[in-house]
């Protein structure tokens, strides 16, 4: 098959420079002749195609020959072919040559003709087999590279699908993200080389502008925010990017928040380097945080600013937050973030259970008491995105005062049935004492006024009892008071201390021993209240704390607390008061039935005896007795009159209604009458009357109630010391007259002086001496009524004196004594 | 002759009682005007039958009277009946430990009576 196909030689020359025999060879059917008239020719045929045998003519230049022999070894195609050179005549260096070049046969003239052709045939057939194996080979050859280029297709078909694939990917990735901005830009000068589309949407700006404009990128980031991106982006390098969050202006001037993230990245050609980025808009984000951050400030001022306490436990109990103004109050501070809540307050498990039950998913309310202070708390599960309970929430609501007040409010409707409890204000007091200590002072003092100088404290207290008794030591500064020079402090007044130190103390003399007496006893804060009752100050009470600083609050409440107990004191003064005032009036009435009675015996027996002696006809008796009798009757009568004019007087004196009727008087005429007038019973009693009068003492005077007034002390004077002589003298001054009644007879003790003008009272006995025990209380407000004094001296055992003082003229004020205040004794008296 | 022995303060009432009992005929009344008085007329030799004295008196009262009485051997058996104004005789009477009471202002015939009971009784 192949030997019947004609085989290719290629020929360097032309046909016409063979000799004749080897050109009628060639021109047979046999063979295909190339001619090639030139080598560089010869060469680029070669290298195209497969020759059987490559001839070189004598035509060609022998250098030349040379040349292309080396060159054509050099071509794949020709490099195993047989060469021929069919020369006229050569050197045998010359053929040695050529065989060095490659040219495998050299043949020149004269010509061996049969062994030219042999060689040529030769040649021939080895091509063909040559041929023939090689084709054999190259069938197997051609299927497997044709397997092969099947599979190398397919494969590039695959990749090319795929890269399209991810290429629209990507396109539709980057196209699809709403706030994201692809852009790629040139590391060095930074201008912009690509941007996605997006671009142009978010910010408005025109894509060709991003990529036109030099700079354009930074040209829009604000100057705050520019030198930071320039660095940022100056930085960018391979691997990882790096991401900043900058501002970027739209096209109307809108300020966005941008987040970029860059990296070096090689170019598509692979020639180079260039910046990718990746510009997110997070502006909403942003002003989200922004929002959060103005929430978050609102929050923090709110729960600052009031008495709430916020803070947050997560799943195993750590705080993981804390807020407000009180967080100190529960126990809290701003070191416990990211500590154990239920650490700290494993001494309350109360505490740790509830937050517990507001971790297993239960919102209650409770009341919770930290150290001193009590809250009202919200506790609430705290959920995440996917309702799982993330931690808990206590909100505290601060009540202490609520509660405090509460407290006070109980304390003081318990300590008014304290107070009111019994009549005995001292012990009752000594009981509030102890109640206010310690919980609501350190130590206090109750003391009340004995007189207007003297007070005198009945109740004190300290929360150590052992040093109550020093409270006592420091009465003479009670109550106690800053230091304050100059000031004038309203006793009527509540005074708060603050910050004090016992130097501060105001103390006349200032010894050391009563500041150290202070220091034991401890002292920060001071109120002092008076007791108030009735618009007078009995007393005050002293409030210390040793710890702490008392609120206006606490002012308040002690001011409330003060309040009742004067007024309980009041009450129970005022009832011992009214006590003691039934006490004298039933026992003056005891009196006064007694010396109404006394003289009703002897008239009732005098007048009993007349009758039976009438009835038994003693006739001679009752003549020589009836004088007397009658005498005797008028003189208890009389003396009835006397008290029954006693009583009117003093019903009178309190009712206002005594009138004077003044008119010129001489009291010096009148005390001699006087003098007469008692001189029997002067002499019955004992006593020497001496009469040392000033003649001619006159004033305007009411002469019935002067004489009232003088004769009052005289019986007096016979009542209380009888054998004694009693004196009675009389001078005028310049305004006045002064009269004197002295006696040498028992005397007055000192303490019962004021009290002898007073109604009812008398010094002595009632039991020894007779009397209603009113006579000194009218003498005193006859003189009264006449603008004048009455006083006494007096020693025990000695004597008495009683002195008169009379103004010449007084006008009295109308009604006299109206414009006094009635005692409630005063009023007992009345019928 | 009974003797009565009257102690009171007042004059009149002295001068009152003397009156009436001795005008029965067969008493002698004897008054002293305080209880030291008394004890001492009864010292100078005086035995009474029957004492009529008031409680509330200046100089020595009557309570104090019938204390000293206990020492005086004359008086241990004289019985003597209380004269007084006061509201709360009775009590008085028994704690001073004297053998009845006369309230005052008195009645005559309530007085004869007691003071004819109170004598013939210890007489008989």
């Amino acid at each position: 098959m192949i030997s019947q196909e004609s085989v290719s030689i290629l020929l360097v020359g032309a046909k016409t420079d063979l000799p004749g025999f080897l050109r009628a060879k060639l021109d047979s059917s046999e063979f295909t002749v190339v001619e090639c008239p030139s080598c560089n020719k010869a060469l680029g045929t070669a290298a195209s195609a497969d020759y059987a045998v490559i001839l070189i003519s004598s035509k060609i230049r022998f250098a030349d020959s040379l040349a292309f022999a080396k060159k054509s070894r050099e071509l794949l195609t020709a490099k195993d072919t047989p060469m021929m050179l069919v020369a006229r005549k050569l050197e045998r260096h010359q053929a040695h040559e050529a065989h060095l070049s490659g040219i495998a046969d050299v043949v020149d003239e004269p010509y061996d003709e049969l062994a030219v052709l042999l060689k040529l045939e030769a040649y021939v057939r080895l091509y063909k087999k040559t041929l023939q194996a090689s084709l054999r080979g190259e069938i197997v050859k051609e299927k497997e590279r044709a397997e092969r280029e099947r599979e190398r297709s397919e494969l590039e078909l695959k990749s090319l699908r795929r890269e399209r694939h991810v290429q629209q990917k990507y396109r539709d990735l980057v196209e699809s993200i709403e706030h994201g901005i692809l852009w790629i830009a040139d590391p060095l000068s930074l201008n912009i080389l690509f941007v996605s589309p997006r671009a142009e949407k978010l910010t408005g700006h025109p894509l060709r502008d991003w990529v036109t404009r030099r700079g354009f990128f930074f040209s829009k980031v604000p100057k705050e925010d520019r030198t930071r991106v320039i660095e940022a982006f100056d930085r960018a390098d391979w691997g990882a990017s790096l991401n900043i969050e900058h501002r970027f202006l739209d096209k109307n001037g809108k300020m966005l928040w941008f987040q970029t993230a860059v990296k070096l990245v090689e170019n598509a050609e692979g020639s180079g380097h260039e910046l990718r980025g990746f510009s997110v808009d997070v502006t909403a984000v942003k002003n989200s945080q922004h929002d959060l951050q103005i929430f978050k400030e609102r929050f923090s001022t709110v729960v600052d600013a009031s008495p709430i306490v916020v803070f947050g436990i997560d799943n195993a109990g750590t705080i993981s937050f804390g807020r407000g103004r009180d967080l100190k109050s529960i126990g809290l501070s701003d070191d416990w973030i990211g500590k154990s809540a239920f650490e700290l307050y494993k001494d309350d498990p109360e505490f740790v259970g509830m937050m517990q039950r507001a971790l297993n998913g239960e919102q209650f309310t409770s009341e919770v008491c930290f150290r001193h202070s009590w809250f009202q708390c919200l506790f609430s599960p705290q959920r995440d995105f996917k309702d799982r309970i993330s931690g808990a929430t206590m909100v505290a609501l601060d009540t202490t005062s609520k509660k405090l007040a509460d407290g006070r409010q109980r304390f003081l409707f318990e300590s008014w049935e304290v107070l009111s409890d019994s009549l005995d204000y001292e012990a009752t007091l000594k009981k509030v004492a102890s109640l206010i200590v310690p919980r609501f002072a350190d130590w206090c003092a109750v003391q009340l006024f004995e007189s207007v100088k003297r007070a005198k404290i009945v109740a004190a207290a300290h929360a150590d009892t052992a040093k109550t008794s020093i409270i006592q030591e420091l009465a003479p500064f009670f109550p106690l008071r800053r230091r304050l020079p100059g000031e004038v402090q309203d006793p009527s007044r509540v005074s708060v201390y603050r910050d004090l130190k016992p130097s501060d103390i105001s103390m006349k003399p200032v010894e050391e021993k009563y500041l150290n007496f202070v220091e034991l006893l401890g002292l920060k804060s001071l109120v002092s209240v008076p007791l108030l009752a009735r618009g007078r100050s009995i007393g005050f009470i002293s409030f210390v704390s040793s710890s702490k600083n008392y609120s206006d609050e606490d002012a308040a409440f002690f001011e409330e607390l003060a309040r009742r107990a004067a007024l309980a004191v009041d009450n129970a003064r005022l009832y011992r008061n009214a006590e003691k005032a039934v006490n004298t009036r039933d026992e003056f009435l005891s009196i006064a039935s007694h010396e109404l009675k006394t003289p009703l015996t002897p008239l009732r027996l005098q007048l009993q005896s007349i009758q039976k002696a009438f009835n038994e006809g003693k006739l001679e008796y009752l003549k020589s007795r009836m004088g007397s009798m009658l005498e005797r009757s008028d003189r208890q009568i009389s003396r009835l009159t006397g008290l029954i004019d006693d009583l009117l007087d003093v019903s009178r004196i309190n009712l206002g209604r005594m009138q004077l009727d003044l008119k010129d008087t001489d009291l010096s005429h009148l005390l001699e009458e006087v003098a007469d007038q008692f001189g029997d019973q002067i002499e019955e009693s004992g006593c020497t009357l001496r009469l040392n009068v000033e003649k001619g003492i006159r004033g305007k005077w009411d002469s019935f109630r002067i004489e009232q007034v003088i004769v009052n002390l005289l019986t007096n004077a016979m009542k209380y010391a009888p054998k004694s002589t009693i004196q009675i003298t009389a001078t005028s001054g310049p305004d006045s007259a002064q009269v004197r009644v002295a006696d040498s007879g028992i005397g007055i003790a000192k303490e019962d002086q004021v009290r002898i003008f007073k109604l009812f009272e008398r010094a002595a006995s009632p039991k020894h001496y007779g009397g209603l025990g009113l006579g000194l209380y009218i003498v005193k407000n006859i003189v009264e009524a006449h603008g004048g004094s009455v006083g006494v001296s007096s020693r025990e055992g000695f004597g008495t004196a009683f002195t008169v003082d009379l103004p010449f003229y007084y006008q009295p004020e109308i009604n006299f004594p109206g414009n006094k205040k009635r005692r409630a004794t005063d009023l007992m008296a009345l019928p | 002759m009974k003797t009565i022995l009257v102690v009171d303060d007042e004059k009149d009432i002295r001068e009152a009682f003397k009156e009436a009992l001795e005008s029965e005929g067969h008493y002698n009344v004897v008054t002293a005007r305080d209880g030291a008085d008394a004890l001492r007329i009864v010292s100078e030799g005086l035995k009474p039958d029957l004492i009529l004295l008031d409680l509330m008196m200046g100089g020595m009262d009557g309570e104090t009277f019938m204390r000293k009485r206990v020492d005086v051997p004359t008086l241990t058996k004289v019985p003597v009946l209380v004269v007084s104004a006061s509201g709360s005789t009775e009590i008085k009477t028994a704690e001073v430990n004297a053998d009845g009471w006369l309230k005052k202002p008195l009645d005559l015939d309530f007085l004869l009576r007691s003071v004819r009971e109170k004598v013939d009784f210890e007489t008989a």
